[in-house]
């Protein structure tokens, strides 16, 4: 498979000696889908900011496609277009006032102009789930915080992109809703060979829809390697914590019939 | 008993549906926690309930919250329950260092000690360094965690929380359970909406699905 990102050696310093990211290395093949987990704070959020250019390295680089991209200025609209980004919260991510149709409408006037092939809004929204006739015209207000996530990966799926990258986009959504999108992400996947760096916590994800695991721990990389051998023959010790922690949690989720009550 | 609920339904507009909320009895660290998809009215129950200004119309036969019926409980509630919102890590004031506005908090409350908030640090696993931090300089996780800490801080007799598992990784989830169960035993009552089923069941005594309306 071709490699389609490759980040060497990212370290990243804020200011007041704040080091979020020590000499952090990974490579994203072609048409793979790689999940980044790790504690609060571990650097996973700065580490996808620095591939779509929304922060700046302090050292070390990142390669697309086997070229060294800048920081989010210095790029080309191609480079930018092939590279979108989901956000955490859909609620402040999407225009409340707006409808979905002018959200959809924005990247597709932008290819346009730049004369790159792009999807129709209709076709995206058939790729999220949502039937045009009923959501092209709504406002972004009137929906719920699933439905809001699905225009979120509409939008992104516009300019055809090579790469998605999700900063953990369903950490606010019920379970269910949550499973939808993995779904989505997954046919997308497999279907046109799209490729996703997701940051996550759902299990279900980590189970169901990632190919390949990074562990981020106090912005070192401690682990990484196909999901199943992440998931269970855990190397590191933060790894081992991990899933420890992820299985005791999940594994509470059966209640006893007695404390369960009927609404 | 902290807090009795019996036929509660809350709308929004003339024509729109009712929404029809479960029974809730809550003792003294007892913990009810309500779940069930989006939009299914979760949230709306505690805006009703807890929010300065409710638009809403509700219903019911019995709402006691600490002694007192809800309607008759003005601002003054607020000296007895806490109230951490869905999203509350975007609540941060990012002009105020987290040490900052944690001191806000405590002066507001009139608490002096640093005893109750040192330990708090240590059981949501934050360091202390992080008080010297504008929100902006640090993660989702840790702003959830820096919010459900304040709303501790008063040692509040009934604390409602909106989804306090978003943005938590499973080793900080799991130190959550312990730090809410370790409150409960002091006598906190627990009043929590989550999606997470794992983390609800580590910290409910009782949960109620709700069905979509």
């Amino acid at each position: 498979m071709d490699l389609l990102l490759e980040a060497v050696g990212i370290n990243k310093e804020f200011a007041g000696n704040n080091t979020v990211l020590k000499n952090v290395s990974l490579k994203v093949e072609s048409g793979s889908i790689v999940a980044l987990i790790g504690d609060s704070g571990g650097g996973k959020t700065t580490l996808c900011r620095v591939f779509t250019g929304l922060e700046n390295v302090s050292s070390g680089k990142v390669l697309f496609k086997g070229k060294e991209l800048g920081c989010l200025r210095r790029r080309s609209f191609e480079e930018c277009a092939s590279m979108q980004y989901i956000f955490q919260d859909p609620y402040a991510a999407l225009e409340e006032e707006s409808t979905v149709y002018s959200v959809l409408r924005e990247p597709v006037s932008l290819c346009r102009k730049r004369r790159r092939d792009y999807m129709s809004p209709e076709d995206a929204l058939d790729w999220v789930g949502l039937p045009v006739e009923t959501f092209l015209k709504r406002k972004i207000k009137t929906l719920s915080g699933g439905q809001r996530q699905k225009i979120g990966i509409a939008r992104a799926l516009i300019t055809r992109p090579d790469l998605i990258v999700a900063d953990e986009c369903t950490s606010m959504l019920d379970r269910q809703s949550s499973a939808e999108i993995g779904h989505i992400f997954k046919q997308l996947n497999q279907k046109i060979g799209l490729s996703f760096i997701i940051v996550t916590h759902d299990i279900h994800f980590l189970y169901r829809v990632v190919d390949y695991i990074y562990v981020l721990h106090e912005g070192v990389i401690v682990e990484a390697g196909p999901k199943e051998r992440i998931l269970n023959i855990p190397c590191a010790d933060y790894t081992r914590e991990y899933m420890e922690s992820m299985r005791e949690i999940e594994g509470g989720g059966l209640l006893e019939p007695d404390r369960l009550c009927q609404s | 008993m902290i807090m009795e609920l019996r036929k509660f339904k809350v709308r929004y507009g003339d024509n729109a549906t009712w929404f029809n909320y479960p029974d809730i009895e809550l003792e003294k660290g007892g913990c009810f926690v309500l779940m069930g998809k989006t939009g299914c009215g979760k949230t709306t129950l505690l805006n009703a309930l807890f929010k300065h200004s409710f638009s809403g119309e509700v219903v019911y036969e019995k709402a006691k919250i600490v002694g007192n019926d809800w309607s008759e409980w003005g601002k003054n509630r607020y000296k007895f329950i806490s109230y951490m919102p869905q999203y509350a890590q975007s609540g941060l004031n990012p002009s105020l260092t987290i040490g900052e506005q944690i001191d806000l908090v405590k002066r507001c409350c009139g608490v002096r000690s640093d005893e109750r908030q040192q330990s708090y640090f240590e059981e949501l696993g934050l360091r202390k360094e992080m008080t010297k931090r504008y929100p902006f300089e640090i993660s989702g996780g840790m702003k959830q965690r820096i919010a459900l800490l304040m709303g501790f801080i008063k040692k509040p007799q009934l604390f409602v929380l909106d989804e306090p598992s978003s943005a938590l990784d499973y080793i900080t989830l799991r130190k959550t359970v312990d730090f809410l169960k370790r409150r409960k035993e002091e006598g906190c009552a627990i009043l929590m909406v989550s999606h997470h089923r794992g983390f609800a069941a580590g910290i409910a005594d009782k949960m109620a699905v709700m069905r979509e309306v």
